[in-house]
């Protein structure tokens, strides 16, 4: 069975059982460190896993790793996978919301001139965003970073897409504004097929 | 249904494939229903988008240098998407799982910042930075 563990923020492995178990037994891994294999349909704390616990006789298993007291101090990450909330040794929970919030949000920027769209995926990102901050604040989800950068380019995204929005309604309500934008239109559009000629 | 819940980067990158290839046939018409770039036109100055059209039919023609004019960000967030996606797609058949994806609070305010500062530098009118305006 091939195993895999998280040790300082990052995922390690495979190792097969029987090494698993003599980790946990040397301590070189501590029952609360978080660990997978084939089958497990979340990382568990060693400590929990049948399997490989029945080594493991200390009762400091049950603290349970998202309740353990927040550390005071920002540590300054340097690994990819590193988050501040979480002591090193421990993998950060699923961030879907915030993945999902950073990606909505940088794609609104891009598609800001098809204000239809990307006003939908601003408003997708900052709610997403605070969603998924309330969340890391309650210690329940990771990806603090993405929820971050979600939010900030959410709101730009938003800005961007309400301005564009206002431009073509003030389009509507102005003709002579309306023939100008045609215009621009038509020469866009014929520089875009002189280049692809 | 069972390949869906435990591949699920597997899926995402086959519907993306799906999506870029329909794109790409129907190039033409899609063209035809952008509409011009407000922002642009109000302020003359190029949003962070600009140019990322010109950017991904110059990738498509394999006109590299073309591109990263055109729309350098557009150019490093697709590669940085394709190269997650493959890595998270290589995991899931290597492992089993994808593994987590996180980016450090560092890294989240470096990518918000990065976005804002190619919008602003762009638009400065001396070169080198007229590099990343498209033309």
């Amino acid at each position: 069975m091939n195993w895999f563990y998280a040790k300082n923020g990052s995922q390690q492995g495979p190792v097969a059982t029987e090494a698993l178990k003599a980790m946990l037994a040397s301590g070189e891994i501590s029952p609360s460190d978080l660990i997978w294999r084939d089958g497990m349909s979340d990382w568990t704390p060693a400590g929990r896993v049948a399997e490989i616990a029945s080594v493991a006789a200390s009762p400091s298993v049950e603290a349970a790793p998202y309740n353990s007291p927040a550390p005071a101090s920002y540590s300054a990450p340097t690994s990819y996978a590193a988050t501040s909330s979480y002591s090193l040794g421990q993998l950060p929970p699923p961030a879907g919301l915030a993945i999902a919030s950073m990606c909505c949000g940088i794609a609104s920027i891009v598609i800001c001139c098809m204000p239809y769209f990307s006003i939908f995926a601003a408003i997708a990102a900052v709610v997403m965003g605070h969603i998924s901050q309330k969340k890391i604040k309650a210690n329940l989800a990771g990806g603090s970073g993405m929820k971050t950068a979600g939010l900030v380019t959410g709101y730009i995204g938003l800005v961007l897409a309400v301005f564009m929005l206002g431009a073509m309604v003030f389009a509507q309500v102005n003709p002579d504004f309306a023939k100008k934008m045609e215009e621009i239109q038509n020469m866009q559009k014929q520089k875009i097929e002189s280049q692809q000629r | 249904m069972d390949l869906v819940a435990r591949k699920p980067w597997t899926l995402l990158s086959a519907l993306l494939l799906g999506a870029s290839i329909v794109v790409w046939i129907l190039k033409r018409r899609l063209m035809n229903l952008m509409p011009p770039c407000y922002f642009h036109r109000y302020t003359s100055l190029h949003c962070p988008g600009c140019g990322g059209r010109r950017c991904v039919t110059a990738v498509g023609e394999g006109r590299f240098l073309d591109a990263l004019h055109m729309n350098a960000l557009v150019v490093l967030l697709v590669a940085s998407a394709v190269f997650l996606l493959v890595r998270q797609v290589w995991r899931e058949w290597r492992f089993g799982n994808g593994g987590m994806i996180d980016v450090s609070p560092r890294g989240g305010w470096l990518i918000a910042w990065g976005i804002i500062a190619f919008w602003v530098l762009r638009n400065v009118p001396t070169w080198p930075f007229t590099l990343m305006a498209p033309y």
